[in-house]
């Protein structure tokens, strides 16, 4: 039944354990632990494999951001990651209008079990989306891959190739691939270019002097 | 050779559309005819799921002749000349196009009748009608049946009316099965049709007339239409009493006013009689007279008999003053029911005639009482006529078939102006003017006793009399006339203890304002225990579901009461101070009263990580203990919202409170944010009123900005003062120092 990773995130964990205890049955959910910063806390959504996550919305007594903010920055990195606020002041984060409300929850509104088992119910196939959707990456990526190999990738394409890369790695959907690949086509063609115009300058007087001076 | 005259069938049948074009009016019509046929229950069911729409009543049924001769034959009604039935009830309905309302109802309709002797199954379909045909061309199937009311309802869903159908009605009866309804029904529909039901019919044909109206989930007791008018609130009640040779009785009850426990001292001579003593216990008024002394022009009461029960009910609360000189009962918790029983109604044989007091119509002064409000608008007590408005006024007239001369109009929209509806408004307007009478006598008097026994307000109505005839006197020369210091000293005392009041009073409400900010402001932390306390209490069912150990379930129990125990102490934090001990000046145990304080504050601030250090004086000081409080409650209050998002670990409050020999110093600091910007250069700018720099996440500001300007408020009413002057030079945390001048012990 631990199919389904969730990562959650809130500044009081003193209810951490009732909501484990509560969700036990449906997820698996992770608390975020160690982290100082929005970006540690991205790492550590990929070092998780965290398949959807679940933020309170003010985080003040322990961190520097907002669940809204975090949020914000998760959806930047992993856009196919579905974000929930779960809180006590729904109206607050309405009104910031960064996360939509439809990912807002009120805490309150989970009063009974069959509230905790509907949740789960959403939480497991917001899951199940990412799942796809990483599917679907994976299919781009496989791609871009080849265009990489034929060296027919564009710029662009390139920094999409290592950003996929970086994603599907860390939820285990590709093997690591070899170093070289990763060099950049755009590095290499630079390398030739450079290569080529040394071999046409003329070597050096003895003297030191530049012939073209 | 004579050729008869003949109608197209569509004609006819614009006819009856005419005289029924509401849905409520055609459902009404309905509702009549089960009530002349002598039925003592009518149901209406409508099923959401068929759209079908059923009209049942146990009356007497229709036998095949009557279903012929009468029945379909248009403009034909018994009711005409055989108004009486075998039971006395006077039928309603005259015109015989009643049964158009069907048409009005619906394209389709199906009609079992069942008498003692026979059953008669009746369709017609309505759209026969537009064929361009003749109407005797038109035709409806009738057929005799074997089948009963029960068989014809087999098919519909709600079971509870299948029994109700089962126990009342399967002797004889009516029942229309409607179907490609016209309107669209929606359960709005159903509540709207009741709610008219229940202003139609009057409270007094309850217990012999009953109303259901069904939905497809509804049961009995909610289908039942109640007429309600026991619990009504109101100050006058007239009922009054006309018989056929011309007798009057007036029967006229004061329920506005409330003497409580000076009923003796006032309800007594000079003020009020003997019988009064019973009028004001609730005993009415009784007034007989003969119709010509009210109605001088007749000396024969030609209208007939009839009789009427009127309200007087004040729509606004009186204010304190008038109260207490008026002895006004309290009437806050009055509904205003003016939507549904406003006006004055008339009922002819227990159903409504229309328009008159229909709300928000112009019939709904039909009597003219605001004309005469206009003309005569003097208050109650004074000399003038005092008049009743028109929307305090309301009651229902009950006329029947009797009335010969106050025949309804053939539109159905009203009672012909005949001279005798002229008499009949007049007596109305001279039962009203009987309570105006007997309400200014009340008030008249009351107002004497209230002056009689309220000489200082005499004597501050002399003073300012005298005050404002000053200028005119000394312009013509007139020697003034001087307030005798007697009377001037008991003005002043008055207002003295009039000021005490309310500064206790503004001391109160300070105390209550900061319950309420400090409400507000943890009110989230508050959602979030409680949220905490429910996430326990489901762990323990589902453990409980799950079969776990038992030592999960007490763990999960014990936590569950620490929670509550925090629960507690926000309510402890909030509600405490405002009890009745605290509000009492006393020499009061500062250190106690502050530590006791601050320890109902730990459980929530320990949660916050914030820690309190005290260094208390021992010294009894004079004061309110809620005083105190609420200068402590706001202070930590603004420390607690200072220290969010501040990012530091430790979260520190210092209160100090020393003492010399009249003042004393509550010296308090926090090492929070500190005042903002905005009031860094000049900190005294917190104490005005809503000045606030509490924003959300939003940036939007959600501080009240009442708290600095209560503690400012309190150290003044103590001769004090706060200093804020620290704050200029501090770059974080705040500090105040507010001295309390008083008494110690």
């Amino acid at each position: 039944m631990f199919n389904y990773n969730i990562g959650y995130i809130d500044d009081d964990s003193s209810s951490l354990d009732d909501y484990s205890e509560l969700l036990e049955k449906y997820v698996n959910l992770k608390f975020v632990e160690n982290c100082k910063t929005i970006h540690d806390v991205y790492l550590w959504v990929l070092n998780n494999k965290i398949e959807c996550f679940v933020a309170d919305f003010k985080l003040s007594d322990r961190y520097t951001f907002s669940g809204t903010e975090l949020i914000e920055y998760l959806n930047k990195k992993i856009p196919d990651l579905v974000c929930v606020i779960l809180t006590n002041y729904p109206c607050d984060s309405i009104a910031e209008n960064i996360v939509s409300s439809i990912l807002i929850r009120d805490r309150n509104s989970l009063n009974k079990l069959e509230d905790f088992e509907n949740f789960c119910s959403e939480l497991r196939q917001a899951s199940q989306v990412f799942h796809k959707r990483l599917n679907n990456i994976e299919t781009s990526f496989s791609v871009l891959l080849e265009k990489k190999r034929v060296k027919s990738i564009t710029a662009d394409e390139e920094e999409t190739f290592i950003s996929l890369y970086s994603l599907l790695k860390a939820y285990n959907k590709i093997d690591d691939l070899p170093n070289e690949i990763f060099k950049s086509e755009i590095s290499e063609k630079i390398d030739k270019i450079l290569e080529i115009a040394s071999k046409c300058l003329p070597a050096e007087d003895n003297d030191g002097k530049n012939p073209w001076e | 050779m004579k050729i008869p005259f003949n109608v197209d069938a569509n004609t006819a049948r614009l006819i009856g559309r005419e005289n029924v074009s509401k849905l409520d009016g055609a459902i009404l019509e309905l509702v009549k005819n089960a009530y002349d046929a002598d039925a003592d229950s009518c149901i209406l069911y409508y099923e959401e799921s068929s759209n079908n729409f059923y009209l049942i009543d146990n009356g007497t049924g229709m036998s095949s002749k009557v279903i012929v001769d009468n029945w379909m034959t248009i403009g034909y009604s018994s009711k005409k000349t055989d108004y009486k039935l075998s039971s006395g009830r006077i039928q309603t309905g005259a015109k015989g196009i009643g049964r158009f309302a069907l048409d009005r109802i619906a394209d389709h309709c199906s009609m079992l009748s069942k008498t003692e002797s026979e059953s008669i199954l009746w369709n017609v379909n309505w759209s026969d009608f537009n064929s361009g045909i003749k109407i005797t061309d038109v035709g409806a199937e009738l057929e005799p049946t074997k089948i009963t009311i029960s068989d014809f309802i087999d098919k519909v869903k709600n079971i509870e009316l299948k029994n109700l159908i089962k126990e009342k009605f399967d002797k004889h009866g009516t029942i229309f099965k409607l179907s490609d309804l016209r309107d669209s029904w929606t359960i709005d529909t159903i509540s709207d049709i009741k709610k008219s039901l229940a202003t139609l019919i009057p409270p007094e044909i309850d217990n012999i007339f009953q109303l259901y109206v069904f939905s497809e989930n509804s049961t009995i007791d909610e289908s039942k239409i109640i007429v309600n008018s026991s619990d009504y609130s109101y100050d006058y009640k007239i009922d009054f009493n006309v018989s056929e040779d011309g007798n009057a009785d007036i029967y006229i009850k004061r329920e506005e006013f409330d003497f409580g426990n000076a009923f003796n001292d006032v309800v007594k001579s000079p003020y009020f009689q003997k019988a009064d003593l019973d009028y004001f216990k609730g005993v009415p008024i009784e007034k007989h007279y003969k119709f010509n002394e009210i109605l001088p022009d007749i000396d024969v009461n030609t209208i007939g008999a009839f009789r009427g029960t009127l309200y007087f009910a004040k729509l606004s609360a009186p204010n304190k003053e008038e109260k207490e000189k008026y002895f006004y009962k309290d009437i806050i918790s009055r509904r205003d029911t003016r939507d549904t029983f406003g006006g004055i109604k008339i009922y002819r044989d227990n159903f409504r005639v229309r328009p008159y007091g229909e709300v928000k119509t112009t019939a709904f002064d039909w009597l003219l009482l605001a004309n005469r409000k206009a003309k005569s608008p003097a208050a109650v007590s004074s000399s003038g006529l005092w008049r009743v408005g028109a929307e305090q006024m309301l009651g229902a007239v009950y006329i029947s078939r009797l009335n010969v001369n106050l025949p309804d109009q053939s539109n159905r929209e009203g009672i012909v102006e005949t001279k005798e509806f002229s008499y009949f408004r007049e007596f109305l307007i001279f039962v009203i003017q009987e309570m105006e009478k007997d309400r200014q006598y009340v008030c008249r008097n009351l107002r004497q006793y209230h002056e009689d026994t309220h000489p200082v307000e005499i004597y501050q109505e002399e003073i300012n009399k005298k005050s404002e005839n000053k200028k005119s006197n000394s312009k013509k020369g007139k020697k003034q006339k001087l307030v005798e210091a007697s009377k001037a000293k008991a003005v002043i005392e008055n207002k003295e203890e009039q000021i005490k009041d309310l500064e206790d009073e503004n001391r109160l409400l300070r105390t209550l304002a900061t319950t309420g900010i400090v409400t507000n402001s943890y009110i989230h932390e508050i959602k979030d225990v409680a949220h905490k306390l429910n996430l326990k209490l489901l762990t323990v069912q589902q453990s409980v579901n799950d079969g776990k150990d038992k030592e999960h379930l007490q763990k999960k129990l014990e936590e569950a009461l620490q929670l509550q125990k925090k629960f507690n102490s926000w309510f402890t934090v909030t509600i405490e101070m405002v009890k009745r001990d605290k509000r009492r000046m006393s020499f009061v145990s500062i250190k106690k009263l502050a530590e006791d304080f601050i320890d109902s504050w730990q459980e929530v601030l320990k949660e916050k990580n914030i820690i309190i250090t005290m260094e208390i004086s021992e010294v009894n000081f004079k004061c309110f203990p809620y005083d105190i409080e609420s200068i402590i409650s706001n202070l930590i209050t603004n420390s607690i919202n200072s220290f969010e998002y501040s990012g530091k670990d430790n979260k520190n409050i210092k209160i100090n409170i020393t003492n010399n020999d009249s003042e004393l110093k509550i010296i308090y600091e926090d090492n929070g944010k500190g005042l903002s910007d905005k009031y860094k250069n000049n900190p005294y700018q917190i104490l005005e009123p809503f000045e606030t720099n509490k924003r959300d996440t939003n940036d939007n500001l959600i501080g009240t900005g009442m708290g600095m300007w209560i503690i400012d408020k309190t150290a003044k009413e103590y001769s004090g003062s706060v200093d804020l002057s620290e704050n200029i030079n501090l770059a974080t945390g705040f500090k105040t120092t507010i001295t309390l001048c008083g008494v110690f012990k």
